[in-house]
């Protein structure tokens, strides 16, 4: 009777604590970001864009993926286009900056220079997918080779948060494909330093477990012992 | 390191240990919490090293649940070998039920919540 009645108090025991279950809420967040170039055809370049996130609760840190798209680049053309697009829905609801880039391109041509590098500003893309960056700035480089064709390179990002400018990371091609780079953004939220009060109990409680077990053998042997 | 989850654990495996460690009860708590001091550190552990990583898209939640389940069944299987002074078989059949219910039952706890 006694075994039920504590069964009882156990299964209520166990819907009651919904505050020891859950999660706690983060208490520092911190994103980063990697490209890394998943194909090349000519002319073309995809890029694959994942934006990690990585919060820290009094106990764990959590890593997960929080946004991932796929870049795609038009280079080599009359027309160098810049396409963002989710991995779920390639064509729908895509983020083309083809007309901004248009009207800086004519500027281009009509300015007679043969060579100039101008910025372009995906922050619209960005904006609100990217956690707490309001902005995030492509630069682009864009290079008239001949008449009216224009080599194009991402070359740096900016990160602006709350308008403010955090951090201008490079953005290196290697071998004709964007080289792979994590872009730790480290001054967004700074790393904790240390272990998490939390992190000793991984060792500690196995630690007691084991001894636990240890003093229970040896004292069976001495039982044994004695008998 | 997540208490909360240890500890419902503890409580989820202690309803089973209750009907099936014939041993009193209070020994039956010293073993649950003893097999699960050394357990649940570990499995949490795995958890938040590899699987809240990027291997969270390629490998997925089931699969990688399901095997760590199976190596605390075997863990434990050990541990209740050794602490119930019993046979493997009824080891392992302890092991199999108190983690089959802990483990179905804070799914369910975890969805409803």
């Amino acid at each position: 009777m006694s075994r039920f009645l504590l069964l009882f108090l156990l299964i209520s025991g166990t819907l009651l604590p919904d505050v020891i279950i859950r999660p706690r809420e983060p208490e520092e967040k911190r994103y980063f970001l990697d490209f890394s170039a998943v194909d090349s055809f000519p002319g073309k370049i995809f890029l694959l864009s994942n934006l990690y996130r990585e919060y820290y609760t009094s106990e764990d840190q959590i890593t997960n993926l929080f946004d991932q798209r796929y870049i795609q680049i038009k280079i080599n053309s009359s027309t160098p286009v810049i396409y963002v697009f989710n991995t779920d829905s390639l064509y729908d609801g895509f983020v083309t900056t083809g007309d901004e880039l248009s009207d800086v391109l004519t500027k281009l041509k009509n300015s007679d220079i043969s060579y100039r590098k101008t910025e372009l500003n995906l922050s619209k893309v960005f904006r609100k997918k990217y956690g707490s960056f309001d902005e995030v700035y492509f630069t682009v480089s864009i290079t008239l080779v001949k008449d009216s064709i224009f080599l194009t390179e991402i070359t740096s990002v900016k990160i602006y948060e709350d308008s403010e400018f955090i951090k201008e990371i490079p953005f290196k091609p290697e071998a004709g494909l964007f080289r792979a780079e994590n872009l730790l953004m480290s001054d967004v939220a700074p790393e904790p330093e240390g272990l998490f009060v939390g992190d000793i109990f991984y060792f500690l409680f196995p630690l007691a477990g084991v001894i636990a077990v240890l003093i229970i053998f040896f004292r069976r042997k001495s039982t044994e012992k004695k008998q | 390191m997540n208490i909360g989850t240890l500890l419902l654990t503890i409580l989820l495996e202690f309803a089973v240990y209750l009907f099936a460690v014939k041993r009193p009860i209070l020994q039956s708590v010293g073993f649950v919490i003893i097999v699960n001091l050394i357990t649940q550190p570990l499995v949490q552990m795995l958890f938040y090293e590899f699987y809240y990583s990027t291997y969270y898209e390629t490998i997925g939640f089931f699969p990688f649940f399901f095997f760590i389940e199976l190596l605390v069944i075997i863990a434990e299987m050990f541990l209740l070998w050794f602490l119930l002074k019993t046979d493997n078989k009824t080891a392992l059949k302890i092991s199999l039920l108190a983690n089959i219910f802990s483990a179905g039952a804070g799914l369910l706890i975890y969805e409803v919540l």
